[in-house]
């Protein structure tokens, strides 16, 4: 097909668009909603991917010393870190320094901790990996040597909240592809219903033109194009709220939910992203089309 | 131009719609189908423009068997034909000149070419004053002049029409005929079905009589 031919066909699918704006209003709203659906979860898992990520810069094992514990345990104990061919480097730190750090990170609870009377964090000794993506099987025989030594409370790797993060992030994923997929299937058979009414509403132009010789392509064409364009556009919509969601999100709710704030975050879509939902919708629009058009022509 | 051997078509069993047709109409001749309602004239036309295959027999036209025509290929046929229908199937949301230009956009000739051949086409059947109106806005008799000149803009080799004079009065099915005439004699072959003989009687061309789908009569209108 030409170029002046690509632009009729465009030009007939808008006007089809135009000529049936509440049947395709529903439509373009399913579509919307569906693709919403997906977007919002993505951009969920967005949040917990980068999450996932900065924990994952900051890979330590962590020696938390018990109350009772005295200087030189603690001095023994930071040693035989520091000997360790795994350890880059450790860092101390006294319970003043932890409790700092937390009223930091969490400065609505600053007066929790002041109803407690006394700062309950314990000294600790951190120490950064080599190697951050070493197998915790390596990191594992430290650890256990570490947690026999008198004095030692607790020994965290904290690898595992950076992997728990992200399974939260592909649970994400899965839970948007299963939702958003259903929610995308049924959007595909409301576009099909429209545009197969429109094909219906329009047989009488369908027939003309195929008596004076109009090819199947040409026929069928703006109907695609209908289908594409209604599907890409709210494709696009949704990827738009989906954005906006995101900043609107951290400015009204985000401080409301505390710590949480950081998990249950939304990050804005990248363009790939925003590409992919408009694309999606496209793909859609187009079967849900060719779904019709195929119903149609063959009865 | 358009040759039927042995054609028999049937729609349902047991009844055939047509019965051993042969004919044949010469390029440039205007011929006539005669015959009652249901004597299978309008099957003739779509066997023409493959709107049906027939049931056995061979139909050439322009020397193509039209059945060895692939459906997707069937367009192509069309291109070279004109037909005007019985209910004119004008587009009621469109206006004269849409409606006219219809087979020149399937063709996908640029606006410029479509604007001048639309005018020459109604300004053949005199409509060229009503470009711009609906069809809605038109007499019964001019919109079937817009179905004439949809069906002649792109300079078929062949014109086929379904009753053009049906529900018209005398004046203005002979003003109808004497546009077809002055379509056929610049070489337009012509192949016009209708049941009403003063029209057949009236103009001069070749009249295949058909009843109950079996010809009975061969002959010259006057």
């Amino acid at each position: 097909m030409n170029r002046r031919g690509m632009a009729s066909v465009v030009k007939d699918a808008i006007g089809h668009l135009r000529r049936a704006k509440t049947r395709h209003a529903v439509s373009f709203a399913v579509l919307v909603l569906s693709f919403l659906m997906a977007g919002l979860f993505l951009s969920l898992s967005n949040n917990l991917r980068a999450r996932a990520k900065a924990l994952s810069k900051d890979v330590a094992v962590v020696v938390y010393f018990s109350p009772s514990a005295s200087a030189e345990e603690q001095r023994l104990v930071a040693d035989r870190v520091r000997r360790s061919p795994l350890v880059a480097s450790i860092r101390s730190i006294t319970p003043e320094d932890a409790n700092d750090a937390f009223l930091k990170e969490f400065p609505d609870l600053k007066d929790v901790v002041a109803n407690l009377g006394r700062n309950p964090l314990p000294a600790s000794v951190e120490a950064t990996l080599r190697n951050p993506a070493a197998p915790e099987t390596s990191v594992a025989g430290l650890m256990n040597e570490l947690r026999g030594i008198p004095g030692v409370e607790d020994v965290q790797f904290n690898r595992h909240w950076s992997d728990r993060i992200r399974a939260l992030g592909r649970l994400s994923d899965a839970i948007g592809f299963l939702f958003g997929g259903l929610l995308i299937l049924i959007s595909i058979t409301v576009v099909s219903g429209a545009i197969r009414l429109n094909i219906l509403n329009r047989r009488p132009e369908i027939d003309i033109l195929h008596l004076v010789g109009a090819s199947d392509g040409y026929v069928r064409g703006p109907f695609l194009v209908e289908g594409l364009l209604l599907g890409a556009a709210g494709g696009g919509a949704a990827a738009g709220l989906v954005s906006l969601t995101a900043r609107l999100f951290t400015i009204y709710l985000g401080s409301s939910l505390g710590a949480f704030q950081d998990l249950l975050g939304f990050e804005t879509l990248s363009i790939l992203q925003a590409i992919g939902l408009i694309a999606g919708g496209g793909l859609a629009g187009l079967l849900g089309s060719m779904a019709a058009l195929g119903r149609v022509f063959r009865s | 131009m358009i040759e039927f051997s042995h054609v028999w078509k049937q729609y349902q069993k047991p009844a055939w719609a047509l019965s051993d047709i042969s004919f044949s109409v010469e390029a440039g001749e205007m011929c006539f189908i005669t015959g009652p309602s249901g004597s299978g004239k309008s099957t003739v036309l779509r066997l023409l423009t493959r709107e049906c295959l027939p049931s056995e027999g061979r139909i050439l036209v322009n020397k193509t068997d039209i059945r060895r025509i692939p459906a997707a290929k069937v367009y192509l046929l069309r291109r070279s034909m004109g037909v005007v229908v019985q209910d004119f199937r004008l587009l009621p949301d469109r206006r004269v000149f849409e409606n006219v230009a219809l087979p020149l956009r399937v063709l996908g000739l640029p606006a410029k070419d479509i604007k001048r051949k639309v005018f020459l086409a109604l300004r053949m059947v005199g409509l060229h004053a009503r470009i711009w109106n609906t069809p809605a806005e038109l007499s019964y008799g001019e919109q079937k002049r817009v179905a004439i000149a949809r069906a002649v803009v792109n300079n078929p080799r062949i014109i086929l029409a379904d009753e053009p004079t049906g529900n018209l009065d005398p004046d203005l099915a002979g003003e109808i005929m004497s546009l077809f005439r002055e379509i056929n004699r610049q070489g337009t072959t012509m192949l016009i079905c209708t049941h009403d003989r003063e029209i057949v009687r009236k103009y001069a061309g070749r009249v295949l009589a058909l009843r109950e789908g079996r010809m009975r009569d061969r002959g010259l209108g006057s």
